[in-house]
């Protein structure tokens, strides 16, 4: 409809990736997956305000941002397994080895 | 929106006719919960141990090597479609880009990431 | 169409080397590794440290002094140049400690080599960068490769906890980056520094449009270089992952990350947004008073060495943050002098935390530095001394850095920052003083002291030039200075 309205619903998921990375008490795989949500919100900013805009810049940084996501995602699982592996959890609490 | 309306109809039956089949037996047939009938199946005898088994890594391994070279496939798409404008300076950094992905293809044949697979 | 590009090649020549390099390192180690898995890294580390020699020159000797290239994404001038050259530095002091270190822990990845070339090859790219975009590229380019970096030691479960901690706050902060990076898109309609800054010419600190949402925007994105500076308040995951890392690794991550990022920080804040400095200004004064308080109050309390090194660190940064918060000339240079000398520093003290290595493994606490007087007086001295830098104490480099800074605060009327400086000084000093305490004068209980392993020649040549560098530093800083107001004035 407007450029307000789609910006509030990627603000929203925004907020949703952010705030689920805070308020996570179970594992990590939530912590990615919020991550993920977070770089979802951006994408979607910037798509609409390259719609706004009638700029195509917007649209290649957007993609830019896609092929980055998940080439870090993977390496975040990556680094995950290997942390499984050694641990046998990926329960939350048990990230404290080094205190703070 | 008008065009959109076939979809719409094409929404509401599916998901009417989805509920139904999946509905109308769990309302009908007779539940009668038995021990014997909701166990695990394993040959008549008791099952020894829990069925599932480890999940292996190198479905994952698989999984992560096809994004890399989908988001590779990704980026030559809208390339594809406009060498015509970018001529021979286009050509040769797209083949350029594929070289370094093809160093990093020969990087993990090497290491063993493809076999067994 | 191909000759409006030719001179873009010219300009990215040491970049181009240093990946043509690090792609021959890569293709020879996965091919010859079979046999030679002793031999490899090496073998990696001699080659790869040649070809960063040579990316050195080649970046000395480069033919352009001021350019734009690549479409108005990458830019090369005199900071860019001198900020290029210390990150090399850096990597090849790195590459100097790794030796001993990789084959005292038995690390076999020749990947190590190659994973830290392409860290310098990133850092490198976003000193360079003049785009949002070709900044969030270079960005993660190098977050990727730490991250793996950082959780070398698969089976150390220190390591792969600090690799996850430092994936997931990395990848935070880009989130942050990003969103930041697509107001100011949204709003300006370009991601250009220059154009951003032509753009914004004239803005005062009443004009509502946009002191209500750039300022937004140019929040988000100074969280997102404070978190990856490590800046307090956002400086919580930087001890956990500095003492969990391999200690060569965290010797990295002092150092080079921080050299970049500062590099970024002034050309996004003094290029593209200098007309908010009203705004950010306000930022990294908070930020700056905050990092040198949580930096010398944080360290009182640390028992562990890396997290004491960690500690210092985030103190370093908060008073590099001064520099960048007066907005001035002398700011810029007083930023580039200290990177130098913390660059000096910082190796030295991981140099001397490398070579306090017994037969049972590396120091992992304040007290097993103590009485390094009986067990190698020089190494004491050493690390004394170096110590005594970092307080700010006058005959050594860490006092001129600190002098220059403060100089430059007070000119920019920040007194209250350089006051807090001053005392933050005074209060690092008491925790590095307790370290040569416990060097020098703790009481020698058991009777055996346990041996150190010795130490190999390229640390010790490290150690010997970082050691000279801060002590005569001071007696003659003229090229240092000539070198930095060079790097400083291309920006103005």
């Amino acid at each position: 409809m407007s450029l307000i309205h789609s910006l509030h619903v990627s603000f929203v998921v925004f907020l949703l990736g952010l705030v689920g990375i805070y308020l996570n008490r179970k594992n990590i795989i939530l912590v990615l997956m919020s991550i993920e949500l977070m770089l979802l919100g951006i994408n979607l900013n910037l798509l609409s305000f390259s719609v706004s805009l009638d700029d195509l810049l917007g649209q290649i940084f957007a993609l830019f941002i896609l092929t980055v996501a998940a080439a870090e995602s993977a390496i975040g699982l990556a680094i995950l397994v290997i942390y499984f592996r050694l641990r046998g959890t990926i329960d939350i609490e048990f990230i404290r080895l080094m205190k703070g | 929106m008008t065009e959109f309306f076939p979809i719409f109809i094409f929404l509401i039956i599916s998901l009417g006719l989805s509920l139904i089949l999946v509905g109308i037996p769990f309302i009908v047939a007779p539940q009668k919960a038995d021990p014997e009938k909701i166990s695990a199946y394993e040959c008549g005898f008791d099952p020894f141990d829990d069925a599932r088994g480890k999940f292996d890594i190198r479905f994952y391994l698989v999984a992560i090597l096809f994004i890399i070279f989908d988001l590779e496939v990704s980026f030559l798409f809208p390339w594809s479609l406009v060498l015509g404008e970018i001529n021979f300076f286009g050509f040769w950094t797209m083949i350029f880009f594929l070289l370094i992905l093809t160093l990093g293809f020969v990087y993990e044949w090497k290491k063993g990431a493809l076999d067994w697979e | 169409m191909f000759y409006l590009f030719e001179s873009d090649f010219l300009g990215l020549i040491p970049e181009t080397f240093l990946l043509l390099g690090l792609s021959t390192l890569l293709g020879y180690g996965v091919w010859y590794e079979k046999g030679r898995e002793s031999e490899m890294t090496s073998h990696q580390l001699w080659v790869g440290g040649l070809c960063l020699a040579f990316t050195f020159i080649l970046l000395c000797e480069s033919p352009l002094m001021n350019m734009i290239l690549c479409f108005n994404t990458l830019i090369i001038d005199g900071m860019s140049a001198y900020l290029k050259a210390l990150i090399l530095l850096s990597t090849l002091c790195i590459f100097g400690l790794s030796f001993s270190y990789l084959q005292q822990e038995r690390i076999k990845a020749f990947e190590y080599v190659i994973l830290l070339l392409l860290a310098t090859l990133s850092l490198m790219l976003m000193v360079s960068s003049y785009d949002f975009i070709s900044l969030y590229l270079a960005i993660e380019f190098q977050s990727l490769g730490l991250y793996v970096l950082a959780a070398l030691k698969r089976d150390n479960e220190y390591s792969t906890e600090a690799g996850l901690k430092y994936f997931v706050l990395g990848a935070f902060s880009s989130g942050f980056y990003l969103f930041g990076a697509s107001l100011i898109y949204g709003l300006t309609g370009t991601t250009n520094f220059e154009d951003l800054g032509i753009l914004f010419t004239g803005v005062g600190p009443t004009d509502l449009f946009t002191q209500g949402s750039v300022v937004v925007g140019l929040l988000f994105l100074s969280v997102a270089f404070l978190f990856k500076i490590s800046a307090a308040p956002f400086h919580m995951w930087s001890p956990d992952v500095y003492e969990g890392a391999p200690t060569v690794i965290t010797a990295f991550f002092s150092v080079a990350p921080k050299l970049a990022l500062f590099g970024v920080l002034i050309r996004v804040f003094y290029l593209g947004f200098f007309d908010f400095l009203f705004s950010w200004q306000q930022i990294f004064f908070f930020c700056s008073l905050a990092s040198m308080v949580f930096g010398s109050f944080g360290a009182l309390a640390q028992v562990k060495i890396k997290r004491l090194l960690a500690f210092s660190s985030i103190g370093h940064v908060g008073y590099m943050l001064i520099g960048l918060a007066t907005g001035s000339l002398q700011g810029l240079q007083g930023i580039f002098l200290y990177l130098l000398i913390y660059l000096v520093m910082t190796i030295n003290a991981f140099s001397v935390v490398l070579s306090l290595r017994t037969h049972e493994g590396e120091p992992r606490f304040l007290l097993d530095l103590k009485n390094l007087n009986l067990k190698s007086p020089i190494l004491a001295l050493t690390f004394s001394l170096t110590l005594f830098s970092m307080a700010g104490i006058p005959p050594l480099a860490g006092f001129l850095s600190k002098f220059y800074l403060f100089f430059a605060a007070l000119d920019a009327s920040l007194y209250s920052l350089a006051i807090l400086g001053v005392l933050s000084s005074v209060i690092s000093c008491f925790y590095y003083i307790s370290i040569i305490k416990l060097m020098y004068f703790h009481k020698a209980e058991e009777v055996q002291l346990k041996p150190l392993v010795g130490i190999d020649g390229q640390k010790g040549f490290l150690l010997g030039i970082t050691f000279f560098g801060i002590l005569f530093i001071f007696l003659y800083p003229s090229p240092f200075f000539l070198l930095s107001h060079a790097a400083a004035l291309s920006i103005s």
